[in-house]
């Protein structure tokens, strides 16, 4: 900005400037222990209302007693002491929004901490959204019809996204967790997706390795971090996920579609318990608060589609939960489970036979289903599932492999085929073309020939193969979401002659 | 009552100050510190609770303290106009006027009314300039 535009500026600023009295509630530090503040006075204090401590800090009114206010600190404790005064700000937490967070990583109150500099608001000035906000109404939502796809052929073929739903990834501790929820934000790439990952109590060291790899990936164009390390307070790791969720919001509100990740909510609710319990909130089961389902159910409901008339965009919702012994049934867990619409369960037994994704696709489930798939994966897909159950019936028999019947092997055959082709490396996704291709190939009975060891050098072939020599039948997909008679015609031609070379 | 806080203490002392005649009052004052200094209560904490007892026994006379700061002293007049102006104005029984002063505000007048704190000095409205100038 040119040095006498800001002069003016300046001077308008001053000339508007009308010198009133200024009112403000105060209250007075009781006691500071743990992250919680105990304030007198500040009668007229709503609640969640934010308060300024002498030393600048911030907090947020969390506890309206009868002669004292509990307030939790978003800040070091330092520097506050019994006797401060502290005032009440007047407002509600909000969180710089814009588009100038893309590419960014900022903590839950929106300061940058990426060491790139602060974060400059447009010229028109800063814009901020409520962390907590009421979740859209039902007359302005619209259906989930339109898919995400992660490009994890398991996930796209079997467990469908579509985009403004909530679909959980639970499972054990370093089951690939992340890895699933950070392969979907990779395949967004010219999906014309924004992507919000918020890290909740994660360590630093994971959060630097994440932000390396989406920089590296170009991922980073068009995606936003926030986070709550496990260092970082327990008030900014209870807020992250809202703070997350209101960035999220500031893009639906542009009509775009966004994708957020909360990794993870089993952490968040651990925030919240020891906030509840340093503000002296009776403990209920596993000593969560009462009101912990709501924590969940409140951020999650925000996610949902909306309908043109409300101004489109959606927000799809991939929270994350880590089980202990692959327990689903435990309070967290089931609580998340029976919000969201959908989930998918990691197992550790299947990454450690070397299926990963580990993906149980027997307990895993989209609530939303085919109607967040191309007409193309419907096709290919339809029957995988099936097959996979089937399979897994008939794998106890296996050790017998000389008294079955010829369509049980067969059977038999074509699911460890399935097994194999759907397991895929990390930071690898699939375009859906390809998966198409691939999944097509498999459940037509193309692969049945190819020894297991070989399945995934033929996979890799055939996609090359087709690129070269069918393109015409990709872009088919791509433009029109399925293939023509003659398209398929042309794909089985296609797959015979690979097969030809392969063998050869 | 070992966790109370001091408005808590507070309340119980008046409840019983209340009703109590002339002699049991001077009793229950002794018993009151006593009691405080046996649970190894910090002085900010009694200070505190001595506080929200003045307080109690002042709004039950109808008796309301206004915190005036201002960068020069309060003359004796100046103060029982501004206290029979609040009186007035708020409707108390009576208003005590205490003068702080403070040279920091540079001129004007802040006054502190209950929680609520009602600044019209300088200092407020040049820290009010420049908030809405870096916003």
């Amino acid at each position: 900005m040119a040095k006498n535009t800001i002069v003016e500026q300046l001077k308008k600023d001053i000339a508007y400037f009308q010198p009133k009295g200024n009112q403000k509630t105060e209250g007075v530090v009781m006691e500071v222990f743990d992250g919680i503040v105990n304030a007198s006075g500040l009668s007229s204090i709503k609640a969640s209302e934010m308060v300024q401590f002498a030393n600048g800090e911030l907090g947020v009114a969390m506890n309206l007693l009868e002669g004292s206010v509990g307030i939790i600190v978003l800040g070091s404790m330092r520097g506050i002491r019994e006797g401060d005064k502290v005032t009440a700000t007047g407002k509600i937490l909000e969180i710089p929004v814009g588009d100038e967070l893309i590419g960014r990583t900022i903590d839950a109150l929106g300061q940058s901490i990426d060491g790139a500099g602060d974060i400059t608001p447009p010229t028109g000035g800063k814009k901020s959204y409520p962390i907590e906000r009421i979740a859209p109404g039902v007359i302005t939502r619209k259906s989930v019809d339109q898919p995400v796809q992660t490009g994890i052929k398991a996930i796209d073929a079997l467990i469908p996204i579509g985009r403004g739903q909530r679909e959980l990834i639970i499972g054990d501790r370093q089951t690939g967790k992340t890895a699933i929820a950070i392969d979907t934000i990779l395949n967004q790439a010219g999906e014309n997706m924004i992507c919000v990952y918020v890290a909740i109590g994660q360590k630093d060291s994971k959060l630097r390795k994440i932000e390396t790899l989406l920089r590296e990936r170009g991922a980073m164009d068009y995606t936003v971090i926030v986070s709550a390390s496990a260092s970082a307070p327990a008030a900014l790791q209870y807020i992250a996920p809202y703070a997350g969720a209101a960035v999220s919001e500031y893009f639906m509100d542009q009509g775009k579609d966004v994708l957020v990740v909360y990794d993870d909510l089993s952490k968040h609710a651990v925030a919240y318990r020891e906030i509840s319990l340093l503000l002296r909130r009776p403990p209920g089961r596993e000593a969560y608060p009462g009101d912990v389902f709501y924590l969940h159910s409140r951020l999650l409901e925000r996610a949902c589609r909306r309908n043109k008339e409300s101004g489109g965009g959606s927000i799809t919702a991939l929270p994350i939960i880590e089980t202990q012994a692959g327990d689903i049934s435990a309070y967290i867990p089931t609580n998340v489970i029976s919000i969201t619409d959908g989930q998918i369960f990691l197992e550790t037994d299947l990454f450690y036979k070397g299926i990963r994704p580990a993906v149980n696709v027997g307990f895993s489930v989209s609530r939303v289903g085919s109607s967040a798939q191309i007409k193309a994966m419907k096709k290919v897909a339809g029957t995988l599932k099936l097959d996979l159950a089937q399979f897994r019936e008939l794998e106890a028999f296996s050790q017998f492999g000389s008294d079955l019947d010829e369509a049980t092997k067969n059977q038999l055959e074509r699911g460890k085929r399935a097994v194999e082709v759907l397991k895929q490396p990390q930071y690898s996704p699939m375009i859906v073309e390809h998966q198409t291709i691939v999944l097509y190939a498999l459940t037509r009975g193309h692969m049945d020939s190819i020894a297991i060891t070989d399945i995934k050098r033929f996979e890799g072939g055939l996609i090359d193969y087709v690129e070269s020599n069918a393109p015409e039948f990709l872009s088919e997909i791509r433009t029109k979401n399925m293939w023509s008679d003659e398209g398929e015609a042309e794909l089985k031609q296609v797959i015979g002659d690979f097969k030809k070379i392969f063998n050869s | 009552m070992k966790n109370a806080k001091p408005h808590e203490y507070a309340r119980s002392f008046y409840s019983l100050y209340s009703k109590a005649d002339e002699k049991t009052k001077l009793a229950l004052i002794k018993n009151t510190a006593r009691t405080l200094a046996k649970q190894g209560k910090g002085k900010t904490f009694i200070d505190r609770t001595l506080q929200e007892i003045e307080l109690l026994l002042e709004k039950s006379a109808g008796i309301e303290r206004i915190k005036v700061d201002t960068q020069t002293a309060l003359t004796a007049t100046k103060k029982e106009t501004l206290a029979k102006a609040f009186e007035k104005k708020l409707g108390f029984k009576k208003v005590i006027i205490d003068n702080f002063l403070d040279e920091r505000n540079i001129a004007g007048m802040k006054l502190t009314i209950g929680d609520t704190v009602y600044d019209y000095t300088v200092k407020g409205r040049l820290e009010k300039l420049t908030s809405r100038l870096t916003r």
